[in-house]
């Protein structure tokens, strides 16, 4: 870590606050859940307290279908955190949803050497806490849903 | 409107770069800075401004102007501090050209200082604002640009093999270049057998990690012309920044650095054939590609076979590249050393490495995730 990196962006375990909080237990309860601005309907990503299309306070939390396309992915040969030293080699993705939002995120159940740009794919759940599960993907025949 | 620049580069210089233990942000910021107004024949009490860019390892960043203008014994007239990484270079060159032009002060210098090697500076922070991409084990720099040269690869058909031979390029300019931290020669063979850091880019794709200072000195276009080696000038400025990460779709595809580069072409009223020779800021290999498609050199997905086999970037091909090594051979200077070497070209002070057209240079900066841009076109005088 250098200067200024705080202990908790290398922790495994989701931070939770007030904001993000529907957004983690949308997770436990099997849902990709992110804001929909009231005001103008713009879907955004990341989480925010404002609208960046129109600066609204309003939103309210949207469940997703959870499918989407990749955009891109890396796979990570080495851990940057020892947290993360069981688990090399592993996909991240930028997956871009059916909503419209691009949302990072992991490409599991699948080797690495099988992630493509374009593949289809659909949410998944991983717990990481009581309060806490984590969106990643999966390639829609992996998932066996439609 | 025409736009225009009043100012232009009196003087550059740079401390050792490398491994320097004992040495730290201030230390390496004061030899350049000395350095450069050596090379500039100006003294210490000349400057009346002082823009500076912290180092990863300084403390209380944003007050990282105060700490050194004390350590320096400078009171300026203009001064203060920049974190936009890669890019910051570029914004101060800029902000001291503004400055100059409207009469604010008369030399400016902007200054870098890190012990980034000594001090244990790893590049691998997570980005992501409420919700941190370290859940997802997104941790560094090499990533964010992995992303990029993956769909590149697979909408373009790029290689990993054109990659590499940025690498080499690097390498075999560095190797014409005593400051350079890394002069060993390598091959196409030594990229691809280098380790995986995040597929697709191997060891050999990313930067080095480096102790070292660099310092710019910007004056008016006439003192600079009396400077001891003669002055630069500054033709164009252009910025741009996509400061949205994911909400922009085109992320990836850093559509900014089009849009910085245009800017500046419109101000310098010069287009990519009038270019002789570019440093462009290459944290990882991948982002001279991207830097080649955006500055016009070539059209968007024809930068790969515009790299390969290495020629036309080559030191006498069409388009000379980071002729002095870059942050991948020469020092991680964070784009610092890129306005120095451009400098130097423009001069012809470069020895071995010194281009044969050498009137115009492009020179790029981009930082923190992805976001910033920032570019010069020099000319020289």
């Amino acid at each position: 870590m250098t200067a200024g990196e705080s202990l908790a962006e290398f922790a495994p375990e989701p931070e939770v606050t007030e904001l993000t909080q529907p957004f983690w237990a949308g997770g436990l309860a099997g849902e990709l859940r992110l804001q929909r601005c009231v005001t103008c309907g713009h879907l955004r990503y990341p989480i925010s307290t404002i609208c960046p299309r129109c600066l609204s306070s309003e939103s309210r939390w949207e469940a997703l279908t959870g499918l989407g396309t990749v955009q891109t992915y890396t796979v990570f040969e080495r851990a940057y955190h020892e947290s993360w030293k069981d688990r090399v080699p592993y996909v991240v993705a930028l997956v871009e949803l059916d909503e419209g939002p691009v949302f990072l995120t992991n490409v599991v159940g699948v080797p690495p050497a099988d992630v493509r740009v374009g593949q289809r794919v659909s949410v998944v759940f991983e717990r990481r806490s009581a309060v806490a599960a984590l969106p990643q993907f999966t390639p829609v025949e992996q998932a066996g849903s439609r | 409107m025409t736009a225009s620049v009043q100012a232009s580069i009196a003087g550059v210089g740079a401390s050792r770069q490398g491994k320097l233990p004992g040495e730290s942000d201030l230390s390496l910021a004061t030899q350049a800075l000395q350095a450069a107004l050596d090379d500039a024949g100006l003294a210490k009490d000349d400057i009346d401004g002082l823009l500076t860019m912290p180092g990863t390892t300084s403390p209380d960043p944003a007050k990282h102007y105060l700490r050194l203008g004390e350590h320096l014994g400078i009171n300026p007239k203009v001064s203060g501090s920049l974190s936009m990484g890669g890019a910051t270079a570029g914004v101060l060159v800029q902000q001291a050209a503004l400055a100059v032009g409207a009469g604010m002060a008369d030399v400016v210098a902007c200054v870098f200082g890190d012990a980034a090697r000594t001090g244990g500076s790893r590049f691998s922070a997570a980005s992501g604002s409420n919700v941190s991409w370290g859940n997802w084990g997104m941790y560094g720099n090499a990533a964010n640009s992995a992303l990029g040269a993956r769909r590149h690869m697979a909408l373009y058909g790029t290689t990993s093999e054109q990659l590499g031979w940025v690498a080499v390029n690097g390498r075999r300019n560095a190797a014409r270049n005593p400051a350079a931290v890394m002069r060993e020669p390598i091959t196409l063979a030594d990229h691809q057998a280098s380790r995986m850091i995040v597929d697709p880019l191997h060891l050999l794709d990313c930067c080095l990690i480096s102790d070292g200072g660099v310092a710019v000195i910007v004056t008016s276009a006439e003192r600079a012309a009396e400077a001891r080696h003669g002055g630069v000038r500054i033709l164009g400025m252009g910025q741009g920044h996509t400061l949205q990460t994911l909400e922009r779709k085109d992320w990836w595809y850093l559509p900014h650095q089009q849009d910085c580069i245009s800017r500046a072409y419109r101000m310098a009223g010069l287009s990519p054939a009038d270019i002789d020779i570019a440093q462009l800021y290459d944290n990882f290999t991948i982002s001279v590609l991207f830097w080649l498609e955006h500055a016009g050199f070539c059209e968007p997905g024809e930068s790969g076979p515009f790299v390969e086999g290495g020629k036309r970037i080559a030191l006498d091909g069409e388009l000379p590249v980071n002729t002095a090594g870059g942050n991948l051979s020469e020092s991680y200077m964070q784009g610092w050393l890129h306005i120095v070497e451009g400098v130097r070209q423009l001069r012809g002070d470069c020895g071995e490495r010194q281009c044969a057209r050498a009137e115009t240079c492009l020179v790029t900066g981009r930082g923190m995730t992805l976001n910033t841009s920032s570019c010069l076109i020099l000319g020289a005088s």
